[in-house]
């Protein structure tokens, strides 16, 4: 490969991306969704979904769900990432665990005419 | 009676103002000195200050100069370094040492003052979002909005600072929060996330395994890293044990420099992209690879396709988003780098032994005989090599400490200078924060008032955060900054060489300090060298003074630092310094436009 004049070795991957939905466990505290969301701008990781809510009131817990791709490595690399944050409880590979349920909402807006 | 009740709680010992809370726990945590710069929103917590005696404060004259104060001290003690600054512009001043201490692993903890909780994003005075601003540069920060949670919010802080991968945090106090009365308790288990539970004993199959792989290696190295050194002493102490037990060669990251002596017979030199021949020709055609609390990071494999392509590789790290992230590892091991090393020799020990490896050490032999960091002798000009040759010759019996700064000196000082205990050798590794070792020494002065503490720096890296020799001065820290100074940003002016088509675009310093009279204006003592002949005398001099120095080293201007593995290639493919003329750093550089 050709290399341009840098300081840094630069280097194409070739490998596929995979889909891969995280179940995050996480402290219901203030700025819990900046770490995570900044994990991922940061360091260049793709969201193509997220979903955040609270899960269980009196442990003060929430379930963030995202769907991400990556390469094998960068997947693994994600979990790691998020999982090394101090109020992440728990990160669950759905992709990987299975036994999830996935189900798209549609709402459609139909313009009824007589 | 329940009209007394209130009058009571304020005088049990435990009722404090948050200022006075911030204090207290600073001493409960065992906290000796502090580096800061007062200001409006930190007043209450100074007003504490000056009330005691048992935390003493050391005042800089920049918010940066503190935080590298403080990783000096962390690094060299191995204790937490802590930190005070105001809102604002003090802390955006403090996000350059945050970010260096989340690259390196080094515990801090830094307090910054905040506008009033009523004030927060009304664009009030001197505020900013520092919990925002510090998100990805802290190992975890906080913003503390009510008193009764300060004091959790500060044990948990020093918890998560020293513990697990040590790392910066931030804890962001407003001001009517140090105002308030709360109640203050002691350091307890539960004031810690249950989330938060670092690992630090590793998996016992994972471990028998990697010694059957040590033991029966033909080709094996030990590569570690900062991971021993941020492990302490008795990491350094194992990792030595280990290398004497199976008599295997050993090299080191930038970082971890002294866990092994540099005088110890199995001793590489440092690998990477200025490291020595033999460490990268032995990283590159090991069989089976020992990493030790390092990371695979850029700087040290080169190409990562042809990193060591025939060996097994065996990663001891704390921190499991380490593993995997560059390089492959075969055997991966989350664990402290103590517990983990302690472990595997135990098993060793048990049941193995030292293989036979002496015709790998013939081949280390002789690629050591192509002595990577020869330089050719100059009676005319003070070579930086040279420099730090004798430097080393005259320091070396005595308590010595090393802080550097960025750039080429910074790795002839890896290069030169050799350690022989952990926690010796202060720099920026993963930020490479110029500016950073002139303050670092400043922080290694205060925690060890009696050694020989040596910033060697550049002409460039040192201007950077200068100020600090009046905080020298001020607090009778006689540190040493010994400049390399051949008026360029070397390392910058190198790569615009060999990759630029020698364009010297703004890497020279038309316009630098008298340094003698630089440091003689802030009440220190100037020394300048230009001669071969005088530096060993100059050196004399330098360390007998009792005051801070600026050592104006002047050296030979054009002079670059080989050996070097040049972008995109592999460990095999290094450039020697005695080899490296004009063709040969051609054809090594042929893939850029550089020398076309």
């Amino acid at each position: 490969m050709e290399q341009p004049a840098s300081a840094y070795f630069i280097e194409e991957r070739h490998d596929p991306n995979e889909t891969h939905t995280l179940s995050v466990l996480v402290a219901n505290e203030p700025g819990v969704l900046a770490r995570v969301i900044g994990l991922f701008s940061g360091r260049g990781y793709n969201i193509e979904s997220l979903t955040v809510s609270e899960t269980e009131s009196d442990k003060h817990v929430s379930r963030i769900t995202i769907v991400t791709t990556g390469t094998p490595m960068v997947i693994t690399q994600i979990k790691h990432q998020l999982d090394r944050m101090i109020p992440v409880h728990r990160v669950v590979d759905m992709t990987v665990a299975g036994g999830s349920i996935e189900r798209e909402l549609a709402m459609v807006k139909l313009r009824a005419s007589n | 009676m329940s009209d007394a009740k209130p009058q009571e709680s304020r005088d049990l010992p435990n009722q404090m103002t948050g200022a006075a809370m911030i204090v207290r726990a600073l001493a409960d945590h065992g906290v000796k000195h502090i580096f800061g710069y007062p200001g409006g929103a930190v007043l209450p917590i100074y007003d504490e200050i000056f009330q005691q005696e048992e935390v003493q404060h050391i005042l800089v004259r920049h918010e940066q100069g503190a935080g590298h104060a403080a990783e000096g001290y962390a690094r060299s003690t191995g204790l937490p370094g802590v930190v005070l600054v105001t809102s604002g512009p003090g802390a955006t001043n403090m996000v350059t040492p945050l970010a260096d201490a989340l690259m390196d692993s080094i515990p801090l903890v830094c307090i910054t003052g905040q506008v009033p909780t009523h004030l927060i994003g009304n664009d009030a005075f001197q505020e900013c979002d520092t919990v925002g601003i510090t998100r990805p540069c802290t190992k975890h920060n906080w913003l503390v909005r009510d008193v009764n949670d300060l004091a959790k919010v500060l044990h948990e802080a020093f918890y998560v600072a020293t513990t697990g991968r040590p790392g910066p945090v931030v804890v962001d106090v407003p001001k009517d929060v140090q105002f308030a009365t709360g109640t203050y308790h002691p350091p307890r288990k539960s004031d810690v996330h249950v989330s938060y539970a670092p690992r630090v004993k590793g998996d016992a199959t994972a471990i028998r395994k990697a010694v059957s792989m040590l033991a029966g290696a033909k080709r094996p190295i030990i590569y570690s890293g900062g991971g021993v050194i941020n492990a302490g002493v008795a990491a350094s102490k194992l990792l030595r044990e280990l290398v004497e037990v199976t008599g295997f060669p050993i090299t080191s990251t930038l970082m971890g420099l002294g866990a092994y002596p540099a005088s110890g017979p199995n001793w590489l030199g440092m690998l990477g992209m200025h490291g020595t021949y033999e460490a990268n020709m032995a990283m590159h055609d090991c069989d089976v690879m020992l990493c030790v609390g390092a990371r695979f990071d850029d700087r040290i494999t080169g190409r990562t396709d042809a990193f060591s392509p025939n060996s097994k590789k065996i990663h001891i790290d704390i921190d499991p988003s380490s593993i995997n992230k560059n390089i492959r590892v075969d055997v991966p091991i989350i664990g402290d780098c103590a517990n983990v090393l302690g472990d595997i020799l135990q098993v060793f020990k048990a049941e193995a032994k030292k293989p036979a490896i002496d015709p790998w050490w013939f081949e280390i032999n002789r690629w050591r005989a192509r002595n990577s960091l020869a330089f050719k002798a100059n009676n005319d000009v003070i070579l930086p090599q040279y420099a730090i040759q004798r430097l080393y010759e005259n320091t070396k019996h005595l308590d010595t400490y090393i802080t550097t700064e960025v750039g080429q000196h910074q790795m002839w000082a890896a290069q030169f200078y050799g350690f022989e205990e952990p926690h010796r050798w202060m720099t920026s590794g993963g930020l490479g924060t110029m500016g950073y070792g002139l303050p670092a020494a400043l922080g290694v002065q205060v925690a060890h008032p009696d050694s020989l503490v040596i910033d060697i720096g550049g002409d460039a890296s040192v201007q950077m955060t200068m100020q600090e020799m009046s905080a020298a001065v001020q607090h009778d820290l006689p540190i040493k900054i010994f400049i390399l100074n051949n008026q360029y940003m070397g390392m910058v002016r190198q790569w615009q060489q060999l990759l630029h088509g020698n364009r010297l675009s703004h890497s020279y310093s038309e316009a630098l300090p008298d340094f003698v009279k630089l440091a003689e204006a802030y009440g220190g003592v100037g020394l300048q060298c230009s001669k071969p002949g005088d530096l060993d005398g100059a050196i004399k001099e330098m360390i007998k003074v009792r005051k801070p120095v600026l050592f104006d080293c002047r050296v030979a201007n054009l002079e670059n630092c080989f050996p070097m593995i040049p972008s995109g290639k592999a460990h095999n493919e290094m450039l020697l310094p005695l080899e490296a003329n004009d063709e040969a750093t051609a054809k090594a550089f042929a893939g850029g436009k550089a020398l076309v």
